[in-house]
């Protein structure tokens, strides 16, 4: 074999060993009929359903960092792997790993227990369902979820099916019709067979890339097994027993407050039982969370928001845009109705006149 | 031992070497010679399947390379354009290393002939140092030492002089006919043509590329019929021998005849005294440089 | 002819001064921390490095992440790339190929010996830093027994069954880069330059992949799957980056030891 012959079947190789992982990516998905309503309720219908996987989430939203809100922040802002295993609504575990170790959410029934590698400790607490959003909520599962919550058959359209994690996807996209969302669109991809959502991008208003995408990579449809979603502390572990899960959490607990049960025409919604001094109001791309803050909380997060160029003060307190996501830190005091963090997917105007009706509604409990 | 039949090589738009016709026989001393940058070591290489030819077929110890260089190479000793050493090692560690890259010989064969190698191109086999600290002369005797070691039939040698004394000189020179005399074949690569007169039995020169003469030193430098003959008083010499003088230039005379003996007899006879006398002979020299421009002008 | 390739490597005073360099980064690492009982925030640093404040036993893992990035790739490509083109640049490459040493198999033994060399690296930085981990950060729990990443029990056997295949791991990973210098070392006439390319190889791979934008080449990138070794102590094990990972390197191989092959086995050796 000549100098060219030998040069050439290198250059093949190669070019086969490159091409063979983008065949199998862009192996074409079987076509499905489905409506979008229908496809809507399978997406609601597959809550039950139990998988493992892998899940890789990109957020691309800059929010100022601030410590107590800092696991939020990497989850708009970074890009993630996680491993999950999800037994039923109240049995999983989410691992977010790292090259340098990995942070670990072990729901087992009602208790939630949080292992941090590198420290070596293990949180355990109650479990909550008003909480900061952790990474168990930018699942397609619990997003999709979440964003397709009370959607109404106009807001649905069909998308082509596409392949994600090596299984056909139908695609279904949600166009919010209020006028008060700052989400463009979000678009979900279902399994075919389970109608587990296996990858949901969100976007803002005007955007071309997703602000938030979140799809699964690799998908096991078998039950996993028990042994796997519990958590047992090994001996060399700092084992912390904790009330509440984080601020948010704590300040829906023991907050001096009583909130309206709508503001700005959202209306407030959550579990009868947990509805304490954190609201959230609305619905799908369209929702907003009211969280109290102590007063040393409070001035922390208004000195870090001062130090953004983007954050405006004004009559409601200090606004602060960043993509989809609007935030506004009430000024605390001055009727003695504490300091509120308003933050949602809705426009600021709909922010500050939810802090207005705030101002006027609130009541101590 | 070496045959070539039209090889070529050629770097883009250059040809290094064109169309070449080697042919070294079993027992020569072959010179092959020519000025740098004539293509010797380009061919040397060739030979030695370093270089791949363009076109033209090479055969070397009676196998065609480079197909057959598995097969062919172990009976060839090589020096090619001055010698390559590991310099963290002693001489004896690098012979050892270039023959167990290729040979399965046992440990106490192989030390004992490195040994002897190593004495026979003058170095001491006890020599610990590493090769760094050698100088240039004991470099190259090393060079030859390895391409020896393996008691070859045929010792190609590009330039194996290089760097020595002349009293080295002279010793390598006794050593590679004293191999030739025990039935080594010996292609000597050369620009040096002293180097090549004093040893050679066959030569080939090589002139930009192209093979301009290829013949017995014998043959090339065979008496001319003439006798030369320098005496003091050139004129009354040429009296004397009349007709046959072919050539009068101050003292010499170029005379036509076989017989330098019966010249001179008939010299002396006459009376006249005799500087020196004797048959006329060309020197390779003469040959090589007729050839070479003889070349030229064809190419012309 | 790799058996030759093998002892001249291990006779060579190069080899056990990079090794012995090698040691020395997890040696000062291991005293610092020993000395400041400071480890990196979460997130940060080498991988296992926060982990071994608690257990010392597991810094030959936390030292293999130290060298694992820059040192031990630098390291390869310096004996990689040095193994043909140091060869002809000392002039020993010609007398090699007419002793009569095949192309192809030179290439092998050169591929060969410079395995063998990561391995001992690898062995090395692992002994020293079970050694440094015991004596300067203490271990743990006596039992031998050790918490794997995400929080569960390993035992004293799991562990050093995972130790070594983490081991091997490392080692494979090696290959790519192994594999490339060779390929730059069959280019140029100078080891340096070979060794030089391949770390720029590395450096470019380690650019793009902190790079979102680059995500479509992300899977492709020499270094993309390096320190998935820290994926074997997980619980259970993440085979997915392990595997990726020893497929990437295989196709880095075969296809610079294939552009190595076609290159060298073709080429005119002129020095």
């Amino acid at each position: 074999m000549n100098s060219t012959g030998r040069w050439l079947l290198v250059v093949g190789v190669a070019a086969a060993l490159v091409a063979a992982p983008i065949v199998v990516r862009v192996l074409p998905a079987s076509g499905s009929d489905v409506t979008a309503a229908a496809l809507g309720e399978r997406i609601a219908a597959s809550s039950s359903v139990p998988w493992s996987g892998e899940v890789r989430t990109r957020g691309t939203l800059q929010v100022p960092d601030t410590d107590s809100f800092g696991g939020v922040v990497d989850l708009l802002g970074e890009s993630k792997t996680l491993r999950v295993w999800w037994r039923d609504a109240t049995h999983w575990r989410v691992d977010d790993t790292r090259q340098t170790g990995e942070s670990d959410l072990v729901r087992d029934g009602t208790s939630l227990t949080r292992w941090v590698f590198e420290s070596g400790t293990a949180t355990i607490t109650p479990y909550a369902t008003v909480r900061l959003p952790d990474t168990s909520d930018v699942l397609p599962s619990r997003l999709a979820a979440r964003l397709l919550g009370g959607a109404t058959t106009d807001e649905l359209s069909r998308l082509p099916s596409r392949r994600v994690a090596g299984r056909s996807a139908a695609g279904l996209r949600l166009t919010p019709a209020d006028p008060a969302s700052t989400i463009d669109r979000a678009d979900v991809w279902a399994d075919e067979e389970s109608g587990l959502p296996l990858r949901v991008e969100v976007y803002g208003k005007g955007d071309v890339l997703p602000v938030v995408t979140s799809a699964l990579t690799d998908v096991d449809l078998d039950r996993p097994s028990a042994d796997v979603t519990t958590f047992e502390a090994p001996a060399t572990a700092t084992v912390r027993r904790r009330d509440v899960i984080d601020v948010a959490a704590g300040a829906n607990a023991f907050a001096p407050f009583e909130l309206p049960d709508a503001v700005a025409g959202l209306e407030r919604t959550g579990d009868e039982d947990e509805l304490g001094a954190v609201g959230v109001y609305g619905r799908g791309p369209t929702a907003l969370i009211v969280i109290p803050l102590r007063r040393g909380l409070a001035g922390q997060v208004r000195d870090q928001l001062s130090t953004v160029a983007s954050a405006r003060g004004g009559d409601a307190g200090t606004a602060l845009e960043v993509g989809p996501l609007s935030v506004l830190l009430t000024e605390g005091g001055r009727r003695s109705r504490g300091t509120f963090l308003l933050a949602g997917t809705v426009t600021p105007e709909t922010l500050a006149q939810a802090s207005t009706e705030l101002a006027q509604k609130v009541t101590s409990r | 031992m070496i045959r070539t039949r039209g090889l070529t090589k050629r770097y883009g738009a250059l040809t290094a070497v064109d169309g070449l016709d080697l042919d070294v026989r079993e027992g020569d001393v072959y010179g092959f010679l020519g000025a740098n940058g004539s293509g010797k070591t380009t061919t040397v290489r060739m030979l030695l399947g370093l270089v791949l030819a363009t076109s033209g077929e090479i055969e070397l110890v009676g196998r065609p390379m480079p197909a057959s260089r598995a097969s062919a190479l172990p009976h060839v000793g090589a020096l090619v354009e001055g010698p390559g050493a590991y310099g963290h090692l002693s001489g004896r560690a690098n012979l050892a290393t270039f023959d167990r890259a290729a040979s399965a010989t046992s440990r106490r064969v192989r030390s004992r002939r490195i040994a002897e190698t190593l004495d026979q191109v003058g170095l001491d086999p006890s020599d610990r140092r590493p090769v760094r600290t050698y100088s240039l002369g004991m470099r190259q005797r090393l060079g030859l030492a390895s391409a020896l070691l393996r008691r070859p039939a045929l010792l190609v040698l590009d330039e194996p002089t290089n760097g020595l004394d002349p009293q080295g000189i002279r010793e390598i020179r006794e050593l590679l006919l004293a191999l030739n005399a025990q039935g080594t074949t010996i292609f000597l690569s050369s620009h040096l043509l002293a180097e090549i007169e004093q040893m050679c039995t066959r030569v080939g020169v090589l002139d930009r590329g192209r093979m301009v003469l290829q013949d017995d030193v014998a043959s090339l430098v065979a008496p001319t019929g003439r006798v030369a003959v320098h005496t003091p008083t050139p004129e009354w010499a040429a009296e004397v021998l009349g007709a046959r003088v072919e050539d009068v230039s101050g003292p010499r005379l170029v005379v036509v005849s076989d017989d330098a003996a019966g010249v001179n007899a008939e010299l002396v006879g006459a009376g006249l005294r005799v500087d020196e006398i004797g048959p006329l002979r060309v020197s390779l020299e003469d040959v090589v440089l007729r050839a070479s421009t003889e070349h030229a002008g064809a190419r012309a | 002819m790799i058996r030759l390739e093998l002892t001249s490597m291990l006779r060579r005073p190069r080899t056990w001064v990079t090794i012995a360099m090698l040691n020395a980064l997890p040696l000062v690492v291991a005293i610092l921390l020993a000395v400041t009982d400071l480890g990196p925030r979460p997130g940060t640093g080498p991988p296992f490095l926060s982990a071994v404040l608690t257990d010392g036993t597991l810094f030959p893992l936390a030292a293999l992440g130290i060298v694992l990035p820059l040192f031990l790739p630098v390291a390869v490509a310096v004996i990689a790339g040095d193994a043909i083109a140091g060869e002809a640049q000392a002039g020993t490459l010609r007398y090699l190929l007419i002793s009569p040493v095949g192309r192809t198999r030179l290439l092998v033994a050169k591929l060969a010996s410079t395995i063998a060399f990561v391995l001992l690296a690898v062995l090395v930085v692992a002994v020293a830093a079970y050694v440094e981990g015991r004596v300067l950060l203490g271990s743990a729990d006596p039992s031998g027994s050790v918490t794997s990443v995400s929080g569960s029990t390993l035992s004293q056997a799991e562990m050093i069954q995972r130790t070594v295949v983490a081991l091997g791991y490392v080692t494979v990973m090696m290959l790519g880069v192994a594999a490339i210098a060779l390929f730059f070392s069959t280019v140029t006439e100078s080891g340096v330059s070979a060794a030089l390319g391949t770390v720029a190889i590395l450096i470019g791979s380690t650019v793009l992949l902190g790079l979102d934008a680059a995500d479509v080449l992300q899977p492709y990138l020499p270094t993309r799957y390096w320190l998935a070794f820290v994926d074997l102590f997980r619980d259970p094990i993440r085979w997915d980056g392990v595997l990726r990972g020893l497929a990437s390197q295989g196709a880095y191989l075969v296809v610079f030891l294939g552009a190595a092959w076609a290159n060298f086995t073709t080429k005119d050796i002129n020095t």
